[in-house]
């Protein structure tokens, strides 16, 4: 529902673009105030909408299970719990750069288009460097997999910042 | 005053024309919007000075667009042509008198302030 027919690069509908003017006038966080709602509220919904979650939780649960069962998960010890919660903060944050706004990807930086591609980068590169330090058949300490995937979480979001920092400095 | 129907040719117009326009975003094959739409109707019947819009947002579908609705339903509340309400999910009656009762209350001078403030925040921020 709610699609527009409308392809890019066609100019808008005039009474559509006021539609759109009135309706974005007001921003969300006197909305937010309006109703009583937590401002904390809008966030979470944002950045980690449904279908969001669900590409992170179909990326992330295959490495979690690569990973978990490496560090003993067959053998039922903390580490796969611990590896769990580490996943799923991976996941969230992973899906945190996935928000869409305005139809563009924000990846955690200003949502221009510079900052959309540049962001890219550190996630095919955390990506890589998952899949490249997978464990193997003779498993990997519960340790390095679980410092792996912290390091890794820590490299990401550092990384995505970084490359946004170089790549789109602020506008004067 | 019954509710009526609004598309993308007459909304701006009823939304800056009138004081109070309460709009109910919906879809024939929503259950909850077929739900929420005796609750409308009878809240339009007993708030006569109001306007009720309606827009169906398969025939309007460029409309739901624009106006960002990406679940129905979805009831918006605009006064004196600012948007002061958007929330989606169908209302029970006693809830939607209270989102009247607020949008009634509303000190609009401060509101109207409030908007230019954060207005001026966010640009700043998008910026830096």
């Amino acid at each position: 529902m709610a699609r527009s027919a409308r392809s890019s690069g066609e100019p808008e509908d005039p009474r559509l673009a006021q539609i759109r003017a009135l309706v974005r006038a007001t921003p969300p966080e006197v909305l937010d105030r309006i109703s009583g709602r937590a401002p904390w509220r809008r966030a979470v919904s944002a950045a980690w909408s449904p279908p969001v979650l669900l590409v992170a939780a179909l990326i992330f649960t295959p490495l979690y299970l690569a990973y978990a069962s490496s560090a003993g998960w067959p053998d039922g010890t903390m580490w796969s719990l611990l590896l769990m919660a580490m996943a799923a903060g991976a996941a969230l944050t992973f899906a945190g750069y996935l928000r869409v706004v305005d139809g563009r990807p924000r990846l955690g930086l200003g949502g221009s288009p510079c900052a959309a591609v540049s962001g890219f980068f550190p996630v095919v590169a955390a990506l890589a460097l998952a899949t490249t330090t997978a464990p193997n058949a003779a498993g990997m300490p519960a340790t390095a997999a679980g410092g792996w995937m912290a390091l890794g979480l820590v490299l990401l979001g550092l990384s995505n910042r970084v490359t946004g920092a170089i790549m789109c400095p602020p506008r004067s | 005053m019954a509710t009526r129907a609004l598309a993308a040719a007459d909304f701006t117009q009823t939304v800056l024309d009138n004081d109070i326009v309460l709009v109910d975003f919906w879809a024939a094959w929503c259950g909850p919007c077929r739900q929420f739409a005796p609750v409308f109707e009878a809240a339009s019947e007993k708030h006569p000075e109001l306007v009720f819009g309606k827009v169906d947002t398969e025939a309007e579908r460029d409309l739901a667009g624009a106006a960002g609705i990406t679940s129905i339903p979805t009831l918006m509340a605009f006064r004196e042509g600012v948007l002061v309400f958007s929330q989606p999910g169908a209302l029970p009656a006693a809830a939607l008198e209270q989102v009247i009762d607020g949008v009634k209350g509303l000190d609009m001078a401060a509101i109207h302030a409030e908007i230019a403030a954060q207005s001026g925040a966010n640009t700043a921020a998008a910026e830096g």
